[in-house]
């Protein structure tokens, strides 16, 4: 039979074809509001702002907060030795008086950087959940018994038979929010309400246990100037993230096209929303369910010890600014006249600059002027919205930009 | 009727539905008019049918894994749930989640088993998923009580239906129109309130027939809500068919409406609980999942013509399937500060801080809500879809060359869509109730997507002496739409157009008349849902099956071994996985996945009356990543080469035993799955978790009391083993608990 060879040598010849004829093709027409594809027209150098931003603006703020959280270390450190030798020769508080002054100062001092810092959100402070910011500053999530309890664990070196390591301690009982209590809380009682309470705490002197928290003050502002220069490590250098924002539309980089990254860094500029405008204003004037119901609440500020919440948001708006403007470089200003929007540049520079003149302008804290007078409050808050509704429409729609889902919920 | 007549439609009758359900339960009952004279005999003779027909002869020579659950195996246990059916059916991963199977995730040879959407779902030959093609998720699934056989394709075997080829089809198949007159009434009642009314009655008159049959399924549920309240489910079943067969001399040709009607309300959460409360009581549920329930309505109209003659046959189905389902749950808490934690977050670890303390205490009423981040989401996700089509396919038995080919060829132009129009609520928790804050419901996600497709396929049998060899490609042309609704979304918008051609071979040698080798390569295709970027790649691989069969009627034995190797990975973000709506889909880039299924049956005639059958199902299963990359896909998380699919058990098995006799019969089945990773690299919150191993005897007997009817009995879960069978999407999740269950039959 001869057709069998031949058939078999054309059926083979068949599946030969069939099996090297796959093929795949995909072709798509998107519109203009889909997705995160797009881009803005003109030929503004996108590359060139983010350099800017990046060496001119966030790198600074980074090294600046290194330095401030060291000289932190250095001022907190020369309290303790004088809450030392106080509780030994409690005849003269005037040493101690002024070095607990110099270390809340420079507490405010690095506070203030940090909360620029806050409005830089980028990178490795976003990673993991915002694990290393969290270290930093992990408000509003605070914790203030579990400071008290680590106190006695750094002092005795023991967590369940395991020497104290605050480098693996929860990010609430640690950072900024962790100093602000142990340095400015004028109660030395313990905080603690439930069946977990300081080991011996309720029979020490005050004096003792200042010196108790002072210690454990030091340790903790290590801990933030080593997270700090963990920051600047993870954030500069070739491998650094700022650089891989630089290099977006490069081979081999993860952000696909320079908008993108240009996109990453207005995604962080949405802080003043979220955080500025809806946490420390909106929550403490009662616009959303607060500690006190939905009411007044000068509990329900950011930082209630220190008194430092308008000076807080002060900063972020500052940060806002320097990020806006590029300071003396490219800015998204910049960005948006190139853009044939002068009108919205020139509209977000006097709004921010006015919601940052007005929340200088507090006489007292914000606490206290939220009992005080609620209006001035209320105003800063409008302010500020005044500014987050020019970001969330004309400033993202002029320069093809995507709201952070943070943003996306409008919660106004 | 002489007898001639009599052979010639039984002949038909066997080949419209061989060709209509896509399989071989022609045979529901023997058509011959004596039937009604002996039952018992009558019965004999069906079952005998089955085997030789269902096994022997049809499935013996399939050039690829194919398996039929016949409406005996059906009978044995009396499952209402489609995982139990599945997992005696080798290489099916399951991924269990409300313990009834309201809404199945089912896989095949690794796919993930998310909401089945990487397989193809069908009801008698036609898709039946809300809308296959815009949006894979089966949140609808057909009823399993009703269904007289099932079948699972894999390998080169389901390159006959799109346009999922990577892993397979589950085809599901409902009552034939019987020959004769014909009825059952099936009811049953046992715990946890579960009750169930099936009925059905059929009859053919002269050339017309028809069928109508109904479930009716409840339960109050296992779960125990804190401070009371319903977590069980209503489910509502009826379907009719009208027949008309049309034989001429030339050819013989049948057509059949099939209406059906499907609903559903049920009392579902996505909300588990943390490790130490299950350790406690695996089937509690918290409080904040209290107005937590699932609505949706299913109707379905499909018109069949079938037509034969000596060499060929042509069937041709349209289709119209309309799916409308409101989900409304919750979400998790208002993610308003820095102090939120997702709902999986909160579960996997309560004490994390204070913070996430409080919201566990939320959840379980023991603390009100205050703050704004307190706050509780609630989403009604609220869908409508359809799907509808039509299908041809044509078989063609001709000789050229000198060789006999079996052509199969068929070409289906098929359309769905979905609407989502998502909208969430804001809740307190007070005094362990949930109290709107009054704020006004929003809308979240509102959008639709739409597909048009065509698909071809060509599949060709050679014979050539003991060797059946079969070449075939498939063509999807696929034109996907999709379109943001929200006001002022005008543009956002994306139209895309996907064309491929996946071809197949397989082959299966003949050792004997009882024995077999079998070899098969496929390409396996997936294709992106209309919304998704069209940077994220259309999921590929080659899929190779190797294996052979042993049956001499007595004793059977397959052995199969696959190996997919995937180009693209890729998955999805939907609630049920991820615990978010936004349909996110992501590639993982290079995957193989290596397995063996085995699968084994034996009867033993222990006296003239008694026989006991025994078989035997396990699959072993290994999956590796080849790359290693970052994923914000919350099963992947930071993956490193080598790591393992999730939720794909190393080994699995079932071993089914039982004593039959002519009046009655005893069936126990035990079930193995072994332990499963809930994410496959670091870095996401399930990262290191594990489901664990889990061991389930089910029991069934049945008396059968001749003409006044039958009486069953059935354990479910008979030594009461819960396991956490998934953290997935919030918190652990358990299998079911023991159920007894008692029923009779009456059949007329």
């Amino acid at each position: 039979m001869t057709s069998h060879p031949r058939y078999s040598v054309l059926s083979v010849a068949l599946m030969g074809i069939l099996l090297s004829g796959c093929n795949e093709s995909t072709s798509s027409d998107a519109g203009a509001d889909y997705g995160n594809q797009d881009n803005t027209t003109s030929d503004f150098d996108q590359k060139a702002l983010i350099a800017n931003l990046v060496d001119g603006v966030i790198t600074p703020t980074f090294e600046q907060f290194v330095s401030v959280s060291n000289q932190q270390v250095s001022d907190i450190s020369a309290y303790c030795t004088a809450a030392t030798a106080f509780e030994q020769d409690p005849s003269d508080n005037s040493e101690l008086t002024q070095t607990s002054a110099t270390a809340q100062q420079s507490w405010r001092n690095t506070m203030s950087v940090w909360q620029q810092v806050e409005m830089m959100q980028l990178g490795p402070l976003t990673f993991d959940d915002g694990a290393l910011r969290n270290k930093i500053y992990s408000w509003p999530v605070v914790s203030r018994c579990g400071v008290d309890l680590d106190v006695v664990s750094f002092e005795n070196n023991d967590i369940n038979g395991t020497p104290y390591d605050i480098a693996s301690r929860t990010p609430a009982r640690k950072g900024l929010v962790a100093l602000e209590y142990l340095l400015f809380n004028p109660s030395f009682e313990h905080s603690c309400t439930g069946n977990s309470t300081p080991a011996g705490w309720d029979n020490r002197t005050d004096d003792d246990r200042r010196v108790a928290r002072c210690e454990f003050a030091v340790e903790a502002a290590k801990d933030i100037n080593n997270n700090a220069q963990q920051l600047l490590i993870e954030w500069s250098g070739e491998n650094g993230y700022g650089a891989t924002l630089k290099q977006a539309g490069e081979a081999g980089s993860s952000f696909a096209t320079v908008h993108a990254a240009v996109n990453k860094l207005s995604d962080a500029l949405f802080y003043i929303d979220s955080v500025t405008k809806d946490r420390k204003l909106a929550v403490p004037l009662g616009k959303f369910a607060n500690n006190c119901g939905t009411s007044v609440c000068p509990q329900d500020v950011e930082s209630p010890l220190a008194n430092h919440s308008i000076e807080n948001i002060s900063s972020n708006l500052e940060a806002l600014s320097a990020l806006f403007s590029g300071n003396e470089g490219l800015g998204f200003d910049d960005y948006l006249v190139d853009e044939n929007d002068a009108d919205t540049a020139t509209a977000l520079r006097e709004r921010i600059a006015t919601a940052l003149a007005n929340s200088r302008s507090y006489q007292n804290s914000l606490a206290d002027t939220l009992v005080s007078d609620e209006e001035q409050v209320a105003s800063t808050h409008d302010d500020v919205k005044a500014v987050t509704d020019k970001l969330k429409n004309e400033f993202i729609n002029s320069l093809a930009l995507e709201l952070p889902q943070t943003s996306a919920g409008d919660n106004d | 009727m002489n007898n001639l007549a009599i052979g010639k439609k039984l002949s038909l009758v066997i080949a419209i539905q061989l060709a209509l359900v896509s399989q071989v339960s022609a045979a529901d009952k023997d058509s011959n008019t004596a039937a009604d004279s002996d039952k018992t005999s009558v019965n004999d003779s069906y079952i005998e049918k089955m085997q030789i027909i269902g096994h022997d002869a049809r499935l013996s020579k399939q050039t690829g894994s194919a398996t039929l659950i016949d409406e005996l195996e059906l009978e044995q246990f009396k499952f209402d749930d489609i995982n139990r059916v599945l997992y005696s059916v080798p290489g099916v991963n399951i991924r269990e989640e409300d313990g009834y199977g309201l809404r199945p995730n089912i896989g095949f040879r690794g796919a993930t088993p998310e909401r089945s959407k990487k397989i193809n779902i069908m009801e008698d030959g036609v898709l039946i998923g809300p809308a296959p093609y815009s949006a894979a998720s089966a949140y609808y699934f057909p009823m399993t009580s009703k269904m007289t056989a099932i079948e699972v394709f894999k390998g080169p075997a389901a390159i006959k239906y799109g346009p999922n080829t990577v892993a397979g089809s589950l085809n599901m198949v409902t009552r034939a129109v019987p020959q004769s007159s014909e009825g059952l009434i099936d009811v049953s009642a046992g715990s946890d309130g579960f009750a169930k009314a099936h009925g059905y009655y059929g009859n053919t008159i002269d050339n017309f027939g028809f069928l109508i049959e109904g479930v009716h399924m409840r339960a109050d549920g296992f779960k125990e809500l804190d401070g009371g309240g319903d977590t069980g489910f209503e489910k509502n079943d009826i379907m009719a068919k009208l027949r008309y067969d049309l034989a001429g001399d030339a050819f013989d040709q049948v057509f059949e409406l099939k209406l059906a009607y499907a609903d559903e309300t049920s009392d579902e959460t996505y909300l588990g609980l943390t490790d130490d409360d299950f350790a406690v009581n695996p089937n509690r549920r918290y409080v904040a999942s209290q107005l937590d329930n699932m609505d949706w309505q299913h109707t379905q109209v499909q018109f069949n013509h079938f037509i034969t003659g000596d060499n060929f046959d042509v069937t041709t189905r349209v289709y119209r399937n309309d799916f409308d389902r409101a989900w409304y749950k919750i979400n998790g808490f208002k993610p308003f500060d820095n102090t939120y934690e997702s709902l999986q977050e909160i579960l996997a670890n309560p004490d994390k801080n204070e913070d996430t303390r409080a919201f566990y205490n939320i959840l379980t009423g023991s603390q009100d809500s205050v703050t704004e981040a307190q706050k509780l989401i609630l989403g009604n996700n609220d869908r409508t879809y359809y799907s509808q089509g039509i299908q041809s396919d044509l078989n063609l038995q001709l000789e050229l060359f000198g060789l006999q080919h079996q052509f199969a060829t068929g070409v289906r132009f098929h359309q769905d869509q979905i609407e989502r129009n998502h909208t969430t609520d804001v809740y307190l928790m007070q005094q362990a109730n949930l109290v709107s804050d009054g704020s006004d419901t929003k809308a979240s996600t509102t959008d639709r997507e739409k597909t048009d497709a065509w698909s071809v396929y060509l599949q060709d049998t050679i014979s050539i002496s003991a060797l059946d060899i079969t070449a075939g490609v498939r063509g999807e042309f696929i034109d996907a739409h999709y379109q943001n609704r929200a006001p002022g979304e005008e543009l956002n918008y994306l139209n895309k157009t996907t064309r491929i051609w996946l071809p197949s071979f397989s082959a299966f040698y003949t050792l004997s008349d009882n024995a077999g080798l079998l070899f098969g390569v496929h390409e396996g295709f997936l294709p992106t849902s209309p919304k998704q970027d069209p940077s994220i790649d259309v999921e590929s691989s080659i899929n190779y099956e190797l294996g052979g069969r042993y049956n001499d009627g007595n004793f059977n034995l397959e052995l199969i071994g696959f190996f997919n190797d995937i180009s693209n990975l890729k998955e999805g973000c939907q609630f049920s996985s991820c615990g978010s709506d936004d349909d996110t889909e992501f590639n993982g880039g290079e995957v193989d996945i290596l397995g063996l299924e085995l699968t084994s049956g034996y009867s033993i005639s222990l006296t003239d009356d008694i026989d006991l059958p025994m078989s035997l199902s396990y699959t072993y299963t290994q999956s590796e990543f080849k790359t290693s990359f970052e994923s914000g896909f919350d099963m992947w998380g930071n993956v490193t080469a080598g790591d393992e699919l999730p939720y794909l058990p190393e080994n699995q098995l079932a071993v089914n035993l039982g004593l039959v006799s002519d009046q009655w019969d005893v069936n126990m089945i035990v079930r193995y799955i072994g332990e499963m990773k809930e994410a496959s690299g670091e870095g996401v919150v399930l990262s290191g978790s594990t489901t664990e191993a889990l061991t389930v005897v089910d029991m069934s007997a049945s008396y059968n009391f001749n003409q006044y009817g039958l009486v069953y009995v059935k354990a479910d879960n008979l030594f009461d083993t819960q396991e956490i069978v998934s953290r997935r999407p919030y918190g652990a999740r358990p299998s079911k608990p023991q159920q007894f269950q008692v029923g009779y039959q009456y059949r007329f």
